[in-house]
């Protein structure tokens, strides 16, 4: 959409000027600024009216008083979770005053199901619970595995045992569980690494000379 | 940043506090994380995070899906936006619910909304604590729990709720296309996510009936009323150990009505507003879904039976003929004529039901929403640019793509006023231009540049504005409340809060002061919502 187009396709008319400018000749346009061409209010607080808006009606301060009231429980309840205050350095007068900001509730009152949550906050609700480790389900369709099983019947030739498998299990599990150890160092080794096998720093150039007179000149 | 996540982050702030804040924003911004990526982009302690997830979910706005990758079995843990931005509405719905149903019922919504879910045991529990002579009023609260629960106010939870739409969507599409042979072709994977869905919504509908004994008595008493003559009257018990939740939706049904009820109110007069009333009970669309375009149909006889008596004496229709018999008009007769005056309305209320047989009309929705939407988009640009510009505008609306030319003749304004005010609504995204190139190079002077207004644009981008301007109007309270920090924590003493009088002038000055203007403040919010409701829900 050119919205270019519609200024320009006026044509020759100065667009955008002000009522008081009639057609001005564009040397006596510098005098009078950048006030000439544009229109356009530059206070950073212009002038406005203001509406005022309605009284508030009895159903809408009555509906205020329900939230308000809804808000303050809310902040007095478990869920209102807040960072832990920090620590007292002196003792003052008005502490004898202060609101009692006893510790609110914690979560673990709240009557929920366990099952509407997902198993890694189960603890939270149920401190017994201790908390679930990561479990590590054995995919059925493991590539690793299969590449387990093939080094090994290369390695083995093709005897297809049951001792064979259960070493393959137990290899799986066993590779599982470092797998996740070495994930992170396996990322930072790799063949493909340009700064071992191609950056080159540029440290045993030689130093030309500015003066490269050896070019011909066609 | 863009409104909608900002203004959910103020709603979040300000109801769950500062950590759970952060853990939304993060939500929010980065879209769905696991519990070890929410921590690494929060810096929080790994409790923290996980108390915060649990505070979340259990209110409903935080949705998780477990899923595998490679080895591991790793939890997802993504935000509802909507669902946050509904929660404004919370003030209005217990209020609401206390006018509908009693002072318990807003009682009940008010626990549930404060613990995002209740069990009936919950709430006896908090009467027997709470409430003077507890025995009685148990049976009240259990009364109005199911009376709410039967209309669908409040609806049960199942564990399936707290997982991701999308992803049980996905799930149940992976399943129809196993079931397929050879695999799915492109139609086929069309048909099959069109049925998934329908399967979705068919199980949110049937949900509602979940947590309820049911027995059915059919009630033939006198004293009941006539409208509850043509249905059974089902009395539902709640069981003990289900956990509720409010039904936003139906909240926002019973809403809509009302609106709709009103504007028939304001655009004709009350006695309209009573009729429509009554059709709408009388066509059971108190207990329909919200998406429906029209209510179920009814007919003028059906809404006579129901009228109520004193509409006969006083019924609001002026007859300028002289009756020959000078009887007043039977109650068939003015809803008949009530029916011809909204049928007729420039709202279009109701119309023939073509398919239903003869004289059954159906409300309408869908054109009072649309009605609805355009007049409040009329008030705001009259409020906004002017009479002439807002002129302007509805001319566009009216009559298409047009012309600077011939806007500017059919507006009666000047040339250059009208160059200004369509430029002004371009700028403010209101119009846009058509450009009709007469040539083949496509030269400014000789192509035809017509302009016009997309009213689903400017719908969108109008309640785009309205986030915009809640949040500005939350973040406002939430500074005037933050500048005055010292004051308020002076109100929260001991010795003040028991004896105001502590307080010097100066101070009581400042606090009145701060209750004005939060209250305008909150109450000007609360309006945005309503036009918010108008846009968004209905």
């Amino acid at each position: 959409m050119s919205r270019g187009g519609r200024g320009g396709g006026r044509g020759g008319g100065r667009g955008g000027g002000n009522p008081a400018m009639a057609m001005m000749p564009f040397e006596l346009m510098g005098d009078l600024g950048s006030g000439g061409l544009f229109n356009v209010q530059t206070d950073l607080f212009p002038e406005r009216e203001i509406a005022y808006p309605r009284a508030p009606t009895t159903r809408e301060k009555e509906q205020l008083a329900a939230s308000k009231s809804y808000r303050q429980a809310l902040k007095s309840s478990a869920f209102y979770l807040r960072p832990p205050p920090p620590p007292k350095d002196i003792e003052r007068y008005s502490d004898r005053y202060k609101a009692n900001l006893d510790k609110p509730p914690s979560l673990q009152i709240i009557s929920s199901n366990t099952s509407f949550f997902p198993d890694e906050l189960h603890s939270i609700l149920d401190p017994k619970k201790k908390v679930k480790a990561r479990k590590q389900t054995y995919d059925q369709s493991n590539a690793l595995r299969d590449l387990d099983a093939l080094t090994n019947e290369a390695e083995n030739g093709t005897k297809a045992g049951d001792d064979d498998d259960e070493d393959e299990e137990k290899e799986g599990q066993g590779s599982g569980a470092e797998e996740e150890d070495y994930d992170d160092e396996e990322d930072l080794i790799d063949d493909n690494d340009y700064g071992q096998n191609y950056f080159d720093n540029g440290e045993g150039d030689d130093v030309d000379d500015d003066d490269e007179g050896g070019g011909d000149f066609y | 940043m863009s409104t909608q996540p900002r203004l959910c982050r103020e709603i979040v702030l300000e109801h769950f506090g500062p950590i759970v804040e952060q853990v939304a924003q993060v939500l929010l911004t980065k879209g769905r994380l696991t519990l070890s990526g929410i921590v690494q982009f929060t810096q929080m302690p790994v409790r923290t995070v996980r108390e915060a997830l649990v505070v979340m979910i259990q209110h409903n706005i935080c949705f998780y899906a477990e899923a595998r990758e490679g080895l591991r079995q790793v939890c997802f843990y993504s935000i509802g936006q909507d669902e946050i931005l509904l929660r404004l509405r919370i003030g209005r719905i217990i209020y609401w619910a206390g006018e509908w149903f009693g002072k318990e019922a807003s009682t009940i919504t008010h626990l549930m909304l404060l613990n995002g879910r209740l069990t009936l045991k919950d709430l006896k529990q908090w009467v027997t604590d709470n409430e003077s002579s507890p025995q009685q009023k148990i049976v009240v609260y259990e009364q109005k729990f199911s009376q709410l629960a039967s209309k669908r106010f409040i609806t049960a939870v199942m564990p399936e709720d707290s997982k991701a739409r999308i992803d049980r969507q996905l799930e149940a599409e992976a399943r129809a296309v196993n079931e397929i042979l050879l695999g799915p072709s492109t139609r086929e994977k069309a048909e099959i996510e069109v049925k998934v869905q329908q399967q979705l919504e068919d199980e949110d509908q049937s949900r509602q009936m979940i947590g309820m004994k049911r027995k059915v008595t059919e009630n033939m008493d006198d004293d009941v009323s006539a409208s509850k003559r043509f249905a059974f009257t089902v009395e539902m018990d709640v069981e003990d150990d289900v956990f509720f939740r409010i039904n936003y939706k139906q909240f926002t049904k019973y809403f809509r009505n009302e609106a709709v009820i009103d504007q028939a109110t304001d655009v004709i007069n009350r006695g309209a507003g009573q009729v429509l009333r009554l059709f709408l009970e009388q066509s059971d669309s108190f207990t329909g879904g919200i998406g429906k375009e029209e209510s179920q149909p009814t007919s003028a006889l059906h809404v006579a039976s129901v009228l109520p008596h004193d509409m006969l004496t006083d019924s609001g229709l002026d007859s300028r003929e002289d009756s020959v018999h000078n009887d007043r008009p039977t109650a068939a007769d003015i809803v008949t004529e009530y029916f011809e005056l909204l049928r007729q309305s420039p709202a279009r209320f109701i119309k023939r039901a073509d398919n239903k047989g003869h004289n059954f009309f159906v409300v309408d929705f869908k054109n009072i929403r649309l009605y609805m939407m355009r007049k409040l988009f009329d008030k705001l640009l009259k409020s906004r640019f002017g009479n002439s510009t807002c002129r302007i505008a509805r001319i566009l609306i009216e009559k298409g793509k047009l012309e600077e030319k011939q806007v500017q003749k059919m507006a009666m304004l000047p040339a250059k006023d009208t160059r200004e005010k369509l430029a002004l609504l371009c700028t403010h995204g209101i119009c846009d231009i058509q450009e009709v190139p007469k040539s083949a190079d496509r030269a400014p002077s000789r192509t035809i540049f017509l302009w016009f207004v997309s009213l689903d644009k400017c719908y969108q981008e109008l309640l785009i504005d309205l986030y915009r301007s809640i949040a500005n109007v939350r973040q406002r309270i939430r500074v005037e409340l933050a500048t005055r920090q010292r004051l308020l924590e002076k109100m929260e003493r001991k010795d003040v809060s028991e004896n105001q009088d502590l307080l010097s002038a100066g101070d009581k000055k400042a606090i009145e002061e701060l209750n004005k203007k939060v209250e305008r403040l909150e109450v000007s919010a609360g309006r945005l919502d309503e036009m918010v409701m108008v846009y968004r829900d209905f």
